[in-house]
C-alpha cells in the first residue's frame, strides 16, 4: 500500500515537473536550475543569464533589477523565481497577476546558497535533486582547511568595491581558507578607501575587474604583503565567484588551492 | 586683504584636513604617497571647477551658471566614458581632447538652445542645460548597460571620486586648468564688462562674441580637465564664485583666483570628508558635494525669487 | 568735423524699412534729441550708430572713420553709449561700475591706473554722484542708476556720447536733472544725441532735433524750428493742439 502511494505520488511529481513553465529573474537561479537538471523547465530568463550557454538562447525577460513585469506574464509561466536584488514590488505585481511567485532569501553565506538550491528544487518538484545537489557542492568546500588564514582583499569592481562580512562572498573566502580583511564590516558591498585596505596590509589580493598592473600603479601598492609574496590572484572567474550560485563552489576550491597549495 | 588671508586660511585648514586624517594617522609614508598626490588631484579639481564657474557666471552674466548646470560636465563625462568603451587610455592625448569636444559640444548645445528659445534668459540656459544633461546622462546609462564588465567602475566614475588619481592625468589635468586660469586672468576686465551683458560689454570696448567663445573655451577645457581627473562633480563651480564673491566682491580680478582658491578648498575637504566619515567605506566627493550643493541651488532659486517679487 | 556723419543710412528687421536714406550730422558742443513714436526706430539708430547693428546701406562716420570698420575696442574711445536700462545680477560698486568706462583705456589684464582713477571720479563728480561711490549697483534708485551709467559713460572721455532713452522712469526732479547735466556736457564740447520719450524734455536744452515717423520719413534741423506743435503732431498722430505737445 505504502508502496503503491509512493509510486503514485512519485508519478504526480514527475508529471509536474514535466509541465512546469518556469521564469528565473537572477543569474545564480539559472545556474542552480541547469545544474538541476531541469534547465527544459525554464521559459525565460534575465537578460545577464548567459550561463550555462544554452541559457543565452531562452527569452530575456530584462535586467534584473527592473525585470519586464508584461514579458514575464506573456511567457505564462507557472513559477517565477525571483530574489531581493528585483525588489519586493516584482513580486507583488506579478502574484497580482495570478503567477506564483517563489521569493529567495537573499544569500549572505555559502549555506545560504545550498539552501536556496533546495528551495528552488522542491518548487521544481525535484527535491531529491535538489538534495543530491546540496550534497555535491558542499562535498566540494566542506571546511576551511587547516591551518592560519591568509589576510585577503577582495576586490569585486574597480574603485575598492569590496564585501564586508554580509556577503556570501566573504564566507566562500573563509572556506577557501582566506580571511576577508574588511570581514568584521556589518555590510555587504561598499567602496573602501585605499588607506584602510593598505593600513589592513592583506596577505592576498584577489581582483575581479582591475589588471595585476593597474593594482601595482596604486600608491604605494609594492608596500602590501600581497604583492610581497605575488599573491595578487585575477585568474578567478568574476561571475562564478561573485554569483551565488553552483559554480562559486569550484572557485572556492581553486581559491583554497592558491591560497594553501594542493590538498 | 584679511578677505584673502581668511580663504588662505580655509585652503590651508581643507589641505591639513586632508593630509592628517585618516586610519593610518601621521604615518609619513602614507602622507606623501597616498594623501598628498589625492589632495593635490583635489585641489586641482576643485580649482578648476571654482574656476569654470566664475567664468561661465561672467561670461553669461547668469549667476546660475555653472559646468554641472550647463552640462559641460555631462558632455565631458559622456565623451570620457566612451573613451573608456573604446579603449582609450586615460592619459593620452586623444581622451583629453575628446572629453574637452564633449564639454565643449554639450555647452555650445545649451547655450545655442537657450538662444533659440529667444532671450538668453537666466531660466532658459538652466532649462537648456537641464535638457542637455539628461539626455547626456541617458546615453551614459545606456553605454553604461552596454558594458555589463565594466559597467560599474564606470558607474562610479560618473559619481565623481579620486579613489585612485594616476600621477599622469594629475599632472596634464593640473596643467590644463592652470593655463586656462592664467589665460582668463589675462583678459579679467573682459568678464567683467560681459557682466553688464552682451550689448554694455560692446559699447565699453570688448567684443562679445570674441570674448564668449574664448572663455567658454577656457571653461570647457578647465572642467574637461577636472572631469578627466576625478568625474563629474557638481555644484563646486556652482557654490564657490557665490561664496567667494562676498569676500572680494564681483570684479573677475579678485573673483577668479578666489574661486579657484575656494573652490580648491571646498573640493579637498569634501574630499576628506567623504573619506573619514564613514571609513572604511567611502563616499565619492561629488555625492558629498551634491549633498552640500543641492540645498544651496534651491536657497540661490528661492533668494532669486524673493528678489524678484 | 563733425564728431558724427550720417548719410544714406538705410536699416530694416524686416521687408519695410525702418530707417530711410537718413542723412545728418552732429558736431562738438551740440545737443540732439531724437523723437518720434514707439517702434519708428529710435533706439535702433542708436545701436547703428556704435555699429553694433549693421546698416543695409549708407554710412556712419564717427569722427572721419567708418564706424562698422572700427574695432569695439577704438570704438568706446568715440562714442560712449548709455542703455535705456542696464542690469547686472552682480553688486558691483558705483565706483567700480564708472570704472568699467575704461575697459577701453585700460586693456584687459593690467588694474586701473591713476588716471582711470582720476577720470572716474571726475565722472563721478561731474554727475554728482560722488556720494554713492561705495555702493553697490543694485541698491540705487531708478534716477542714480541712470546716473551711474552716465558716469560710466563719461569715463570713456568719448568726443560723442549717445543716450538711450536716459530719463524714462524718473520722476520730474531727476528728469530735470538729466536734462541739465546733458546741456553742460555739451556745452563743454561733447557732441551729445539723446532718444527722447516726451518732447516736452527736448525744451530743456537742445539744440538740434531729429524726428522720426514709422516708416523711414524723417526731419533734422534746429530745435527752435522742430520742437514746435506744428512739426511735431504729425509725427505722433495727435492734434497740434493737443496738451502733451510743448507749445
Amino acid at each position: 500500500m505504502a508502496k503503491l502511494l509512493a509510486a503514485v505520488l512519485l508519478l504526480c511529481c514527475a508529471v509536474q515537473a514535466r509541465a512546469l513553465r518556469a521564469v528565473s529573474l537572477l543569474p545564480s537561479y539559472t545556474e542552480i536550475i541547469f545544474e538541476l537538471g531541469a534547465g527544459s523547465d525554464l521559459v525565460g530568463v534575465s537578460n545577464f543569464c548567459n550561463w550555462p550557454p544554452e541559457a543565452g538562447r531562452l527569452e530575456k525577460t530584462g535586467d534584473y533589477l527592473r525585470p519586464n513585469i508584461e514579458k514575464v506574464y506573456a511567457l505564462e509561466p507557472d513559477v517565477v523565481f525571483t530574489g531581493a536584488w528585483a525588489g519586493a514590488s516584482t513580486g507583488k505585481q506579478l502574484s497580482a497577476l495570478g503567477i506564483k511567485v517563489v521569493a529567495l532569501p537573499e544569500e549572505r553565506s555559502v549555506a545560504d546558497i545550498l539552501n536556496t538550491v533546495r528551495l528552488i528544487a522542491a518548487a521544481l518538484g525535484r527535491k531529491k535533486e535538489g538534495e543530491a545537489l546540496a550534497r555535491k557542492l558542499s562535498a566540494l568546500a566542506p571546511r576551511p582547511p587547516a591551518g592560519e588564514p591568509v589576510k585577503l582583499y577582495i576586490e569585486v569592481d574597480a574603485g575598492g568595491w569590496t564585501t564586508g562580512g554580509l556577503s556570501f562572498i566573504s564566507d566562500a573566502a573563509r572556506l577557501a581558507g582566506g580571511r576577508n580583511v574588511f570581514g568584521g564590516e556589518r555590510r555587504g558591498f561598499f567602496q573602501a578607501t585605499w588607506e584602510e585596505t593598505l593600513l589592513l596590509d592583506p596577505e592576498a589580493a584577489l581582483l575581479f575587474s582591475v589588471t595585476e598592473r593597474e593594482f601595482l600603479s596604486r600608491p604605494m601598492a609594492g608596500t602590501l604583503a600581497a604583492v610581497k609574496a605575488g599573491r595578487v590572484i585575477t585568474s578567478l572567474d568574476r561571475d562564478a565567484f561573485t554569483r551565488p550560485g553552483p559554480r562559486l563552489f569550484g572557485e572556492i576550491a581553486r581559491l583554497r588551492s592558491l591560497l594553501h597549495g594542493k590538498n | 586683504m584679511g578677505k584673502i588671508s581668511l580663504l588662505l586660511g580655509a585652503l590651508a585648514a581643507a589641505c591639513l584636513f586632508s593630509l592628517a586624517a585618516g586610519p593610518a594617522g601621521l604615518a609619513p609614508d602614507i602622507i606623501w604617497n597616498l594623501r598628498l598626490p589625492r589632495t593635490l588631484a583635489a585641489l586641482a579639481v576643485g580649482a578648476g571647477l571654482g574656476l569654470a564657474g566664475a567664468m561661465f557666471q561672467g561670461v553669461l552674466k547668469n549667476p546660475l551658471a555653472d559646468p554641472y548646470i550647463l552640462g559641460t560636465s555631462a558632455g565631458a563625462t559622456a565623451a570620457a566614458v566612451l573613451c573608456f568603451l573604446a579603449g582609450v587610455e586615460r592619459t593620452s592625448p586623444v581622451f583629453f581632447l575628446a572629453v574637452f569636444a564633449g564639454a565643449f559640444g554639450a555647452t555650445f548645445l545649451s547655450y545655442w538652445l537657450a538662444r533659440l528659445a529667444g532671450r538668453l534668459s537666466d531660466a532658459a540656459l538652466v532649462l537648456a542645460g537641464v535638457a542637455v544633461s539628461a539626455f547626456l546622462s541617458a546615453l551614459v546609462m545606456l553605454a553604461l548597460t552596454a558594458a555589463r564588465e565594466r559597467s560599474f567602475s564606470l558607474f562610479y566614475f560618473v559619481l565623481g571620486g579620486l579613489y585612485s588619481a594616476e600621477p599622469g592625468v594629475l599632472a596634464v589635468s593640473a596643467l590644463i586648468i592652470a593655463a586656462c586660469g592664467a589665460l582668463a586672468m589675462a583678459r579679467w576686465r573682459a568678464l567683467d564688462a560681459m557682466a553688464l551683458g552682451a550689448e554694455g560689454a560692446y559699447h565699453l570696448g570688448v567684443s562679445p562674441e570674441r570674448e564668449r567663445a574664448l572663455f567658454f573655451v577656457f571653461a570647457c577645457a578647465a572642467t574637461s580637465a577636472a572631469v578627466a581627473l576625478g568625474g563629474t562633480i557638481g555644484f563646486v563651480g556652482l557654490m564657490t564664485p557665490h561664496i567667494v564673491r562676498l569676500l572680494t566682491g564681483p570684479s573677475a580680478r579678485s573673483l577668479l583666483p578666489a574661486a579657484a582658491l575656494g573652490g580648491a578648498a571646498l573640493l579637498t575637504a569634501a574630499d576628506a570628508a567623504g573619506r573619514t566619515l564613514f571609513s572604511p567605506a567611502e563616499i565619492p566627493a561629488g555625492v558629498v558635494m551634491a549633498l552640500a550643493g543641492a540645498p544651496f541651488f534651491m536657497w540661490l532659486l528661492w533668494r532669486g525669487a524673493r528678489g524678484r517679487a | 568735423m563733425p564728431a558724427l556723419k550720417v548719410s544714406g543710412l538705410t536699416f530694416s528687421y524686416g521687408p519695410e524699412p525702418l530707417i530711410a536714406d537718413l542723412t545728418f550730422e552732429l558736431r562738438p558742443g551740440e545737443f540732439m534729441c531724437v523723437l518720434g513714436p514707439n517702434g519708428c526706430g529710435k533706439s535702433t539708430l542708436l545701436r547703428l550708430l556704435t555699429g553694433y547693428l549693421r546698416s543695409a546701406a549708407g554710412s556712419v562716420r564717427l569722427g572721419g572713420e567708418e564706424a562698422g570698420a572700427i574695432e569695439p575696442a577704438r570704438l568706446a574711445r568715440l562714442a560712449a553709449y548709455v542703455a535705456s536700462e542696464t542690469a547686472t545680477p552682480y553688486d558691483f560698486s558705483v565706483r567700480d561700475t564708472v570704472l568699467l568706462g575704461r575697459t577701453a583705456r585700460a586693456g584687459l589684464w593690467r588694474g586701473y591706473s591713476g588716471a582711470d582713477g582720476e577720470a572716474a571720479d571726475r565722472a563721478l563728480h561731474e554727475t554728482g554722484i560722488t556720494r554713492l561711490a561705495g555702493r553697490s549697483i543694485n541698491t540705487l534708485s531708478t534716477g542714480e542708476r541712470q546716473l551711474a551709467f552716465i558716469a560710466q559713460a563719461l569715463a570713456q572721455e568719448a568726443r560723442l556720447l549717445l543716450l538711450d532713452e536716459p530719463t524714462s522712469h524718473l520722476d520730474l526732479k531727476y528728469k530735470a536733472g538729466i536734462m541739465d547735466l546733458l546741456r553742460r556736457l555739451a556745452g563743454r564740447g561733447l557732441a551729445v544725441a539723446a532718444v527722447l520719450h516726451e518732447p516736452a524734455l527736448a525744451r530743456l536744452g537742445c539744440n538740434k532735433a531729429l524726428l522720426l515717423r514709422r516708416g523711414g520719413a524723417y526731419a533734422f534741423g534746429p530745435a527752435s524750428e522742430l520742437i514746435t506743435p506744428a512739426a511735431l503732431a504729425p509725427v505722433y498722430g495727435v492734434p497740434p493742439d493737443s496738451p502733451l505737445l510743448p507749445k
